[in-house]
């Protein structure tokens, strides 16, 4: 694994996962429609932590209607169904109320992936404070390193939110910048 | 590569083997721990999905 701080980037060269496939194929229709950022769990995941999840979560842009419809549509043609309704007038709904949705492969509920938009000054301070992980067969972006680490160690601070904090820090923990930890966690104490 | 040190609960047992992974992923090929990390992940999802 290469973390070029500088380029805000890290290679991975790993053996892609099938949770990683799919996240790919998620990833390259929302691409088209909304800029995001994955978040918590599966970017420790994607890092190598070694544990399952039941969801991957993405935050997206705030986007029109028009542009969200045209979203589902194309996650519903490439065989993906939303968890929480079936018009995607509702579902839009739901996203403009601050609610988070979940999408998944037909016949399946899990895995899913949870978006929403962001409805803090802390969330929207995410898509400024990103990296890019680029993978034998795609890119994707997620928050950055102390961002994640801030958010589970002082936030989330459940036992697997914790250890996710943990293996981050062990693998970075050269590279990583505790001021900014600092600093993301005063901005939380104050959420 | 240090020996995984057992914990005195289950709590400082899981946070040792967490830091023990994360060695192995820090100082092993990428290949050699994503093969490892994809047989916990693969059993919750099958190829179908993707």
């Amino acid at each position: 694994m290469e973390y070029d701080k500088e380029k805000k980037q890290i290679i991975i060269k790993r053996e892609l996962s099938n949770l990683d496939r799919l996240v790919l194929n998620f990833l390259n229709i929302l691409c088209k429609h909304a800029e995001y950022v994955i978040v918590s769990g599966y970017v420790s995941i994607l890092l190598g932590r070694a544990r399952a999840t039941e969801d991957v979560d993405i935050f997206i842009e705030r986007i029109a209607g028009e542009r969200f419809f045209k979203l589902y549509e194309e996650l519903k043609s490439a065989g993906f169904w939303c968890l929480n309704a079936e018009q995607p007038e509702e579902v839009f709904n739901y996203l403009k109320e601050g609610m988070a949705v979940r999408f998944a492969r037909q016949n399946n509920i899990i895995p899913n992936f949870e978006i929403r938009f962001p409805r803090k000054k802390i969330d929207d301070e995410t898509f400024k404070d990103t990296l890019t992980v680029i993978l034998p067969w795609g890119k994707l972006r997620i928050s950055s390193l102390e961002r994640q680490i801030a958010f589970k160690r002082y936030y989330l601070k459940s036992n697997k939110d914790i250890e996710d904090a943990l293996h981050i820090e062990t693998i970075f923990k050269e590279q990583m910048d505790y001021e900014k930890i600092k600093s993301i966690k005063k901005e939380l104490d104050a959420v | 590569m240090k020996k995984l040190k057992p914990g005195k609960d289950n709590k400082e047992e899981r946070e040792n083997f967490v830091q023990f992974w994360a060695e192995f992923v820090k100082t092993h090929s990428d290949e050699e721990w994503s093969r490892q990390q994809n047989i916990v992940i693969d059993s919750q999802i099958t190829k179908t999905l993707d």
